[in-house]
């Protein structure tokens, strides 16, 4: 009997401990795939989730003012009104709203003498020169009824210099390229009308977060338009005379706001010239006082 | 069933991964290349979807491919008359042929500070000294082909590029400021001076001719307008002649009815403001006064 209890017992003792053992393990177990379990129903519901948030991304309204592109796969696909709209999200769609109808004024007062931040000019005497780096202008063409200068008594007289006595008629002859030099001031009014092209062909980087489209645009086209708004006037200022320039400003600046135009639309750009005016026109301050009395 | 599930998910993971690792999209606005090993093979400028071979074997270098404006500083320059002339022109350019451009150039800032301001002063000067001033502006309008020179610069500078294959397209070019230099500044603001006091002299000249026509087309109609007023005076006068002869006629029948009329009128005259009139009863009119016979008061009736 002893015999069989020790044997008993040998066998016996090794084995609570195995069986606990294996207890353990299988609550261990047990919980363990128990937590697999959920945290794959919770990857699952995250899965979902996500998925849901991907496509509910692709949600957009097009303002009021704004037309919008959507690039598929980076091809323009179609063009949008404004309103709420639905697209795949990136990167199987890319959407870029283009301000349409806002009109953008852009003032040019690089043919206008140098004046200060206060908008002095300084004073100028009538000897003083233009030096080109400082002061802007345009050329204007002499009209054909100019004579050539006589300079007789009568002319000395008015111009207030002495006629020495016995000093012949001078003719003064300035050949063929008789130019004068006239300031002006420019306002330009335009607007985006072809959103395609406009995307599609003109360089403007794209914006940072926080910066609005609409102002990025604004600031990256001014140098485009300044340097082509330029180009335009001083094509067409050279087929004026300086008299012109002072009364006839609107034929004047329809001629440019024609040939700024014609170039836009050269390029493709979608830009629509809405208005071109003169704002301010004048002689140059050095001849003044000859102007004034004329 | 859930071994699938997870299979399925894990094949989505490097589905999408490697699709990432082997394809890309070339925008609108971009152009690319595609290097292989370093070295550039392809050229892509339509945007699409593409595919390619994973980093290392090929890379992608992208370029935003849109206009972009370029001006160049101001330059004296000399036209074929010798005239100095000080332009400033600006270009309109974008990158077209992206592989060009990447053997060539590689970067915009490069192409548009090493590349384009040496190849655009050098088509200014070219174009500029083919022409005369007076073609740039002339009193003569028909002679200003200002627009013909820019036409000129474009297509100088335009074949100039393709030449060298740049891959740059220039879309449009334009003179932005037409100025001259400072001592010429001073010689046509007197030449504009004297101008206009030619013409303040022919203003005036041509004031004062109208002045005296004006006089004397004015003298001329006072005196026609004298000679008739005069005339027309003396036939009045002679009317009123007429008129009073008839009366004088009348009061020779009457002598002593016209004097005492008379008398009346002119006391009427004298008397007409309180006028304190001192003179002997016997003067003239004053004689009807006296021995004015009494008037009877008549008497208030009694109510």
């Amino acid at each position: 009997m002893t015999d069989k209890d020790i044997e008993n017992k040998d066998t016996v003792d090794p084995m609570i401990p195995q069986e606990s053992a294996s207890e353990e393990f299988d609550t261990a177990g047990k919980s363990l795939s128990d937590a697999l379990g959920i945290s794959f129903v919770v990857l699952k519901i995250i899965m979902i989730v996500l998925v849901i948030a991907f496509l509910a991304s692709g949600f957009e309204t097009v303002g009021p003012e704004e037309q919008a592109l959507v690039l598929r796969f980076g091809k323009i696909q179609k063009v949008l009104d404004s309103g709420p709209h639905w697209i795949w999200p990136y990167p199987i769609d890319e959407i870029v709203k283009v301000p349409v109808e806002t009109k953008v004024n852009l003032a040019v007062n690089s043919f206008w003498y140098w004046e200060n931040a206060l908008g002095d000019a300084p004073q100028f005497r009538q000897t003083d020169p233009y030096n080109p780096l400082q002061h802007g202008y345009c050329l204007t063409r002499s009209s054909l009824e100019d004579e050539p200068v006589i300079l007789n008594e009568a002319v000395l007289e008015e111009a207030g210099l002495e006629s020495q006595a016995g000093q012949e008629e001078q003719v003064l002859d300035f050949e063929g390229n008789d130019y004068n030099i006239a300031h002006t001031r420019w306002q330009l009014t335009y607007q985006i009308i072809n959103p395609e092209y406009f995307f599609r062909n003109i360089q403007i980087r794209d914006a940072k977060p926080g910066e609005l489209y609409a102002d990025v645009i604004k600031s990256e086209i001014q140098p485009l338009l300044t340097s082509m708004l330029e180009s335009a006037v001083v094509t067409t200022m050279v087929h004026f005379t300086i008299d012109q320039v002072i009364t006839i400003r609107d034929t004047i600046s329809n001629n440019v706001k024609v040939k700024l135009q014609d170039e836009l639309d050269k390029i493709d750009s979608g830009i629509k010239v809405v208005s071109m005016q003169i704002t301010e026109s004048i002689y140059p301050p050095q001849v003044k006082e000859a102007f004034e009395a004329s | 069933m859930r071994n699938l599930a997870i299979t399925i998910f894990i094949v989505l993971i490097v589905v999408t991964l490697g699709f990432y690792l082997v394809s890309f999209q070339v925008r609108e606005t971009e152009s690319c290349i595609v290097t292989t090993f370093g070295k550039a093979t392809r050229q892509i400028t339509e945007p699409d979807l593409y595919f390619k071979w994973p980093f290392p074997i090929q890379q992608v270098h992208k370029y935003d491919s849109r206009m972009r404006s370029f001006v160049v500083e101001p330059e004296e320059t000399q036209t074929a008359g010798g005239e100095p002339i000080i332009v400033n022109t600006y270009v309109v350019w974008r990158i077209a042929e992206p592989l060009d451009f990447y053997t060539s150039i590689k970067t915009v800032q490069s192409a548009e500070y090493d590349f384009l301001r040496s190849m655009i002063r050098d088509v200014q000067n070219y174009v500029i000294g083919r022409h005369n001033f007076s073609d740039f502006v002339n009193s003569d309008e028909s002679r200003v082909i200002i627009d013909d020179i820019q036409g000129e610069m474009l297509a100088e500078l335009r074949q100039d590029i393709t030449e060298a294959e740049y891959g740059i397209e220039i879309k449009t070019l334009g003179i932005r400021q037409l100025k001259i230099s400072e001592d010429i500044s001073t010689q046509v603001f007197e030449r504009m001076r004297a101008e206009r006091n030619q013409k303040a002299v022919k203003i005036t000249s041509d004031g004062e001719a109208m002045a005296s026509a004006i006089r004397a087309e004015a003298d001329s109609i006072s005196r026609i307008l004298l000679s008739y007023a005069e005339s027309r005076a003396k036939e009045i006068q002679g009317e009123g002649d007429a008129q009073a002869a008839q009366y004088y006629a009348l009061l020779d029948e009457a002598p002593e009815l016209a004097a005492f009329l008379r008398d009346i009128e002119a006391l009427k005259e004298i008397l007409k403001t309180n006028t304190k009139f001192v003179s002997s009863t016997d003067w003239g009119p004053l004689r009807l006064l006296k021995n004015i016979p009494d008037i009877e008061h008549a008497e208030p009736n009694e109510p």
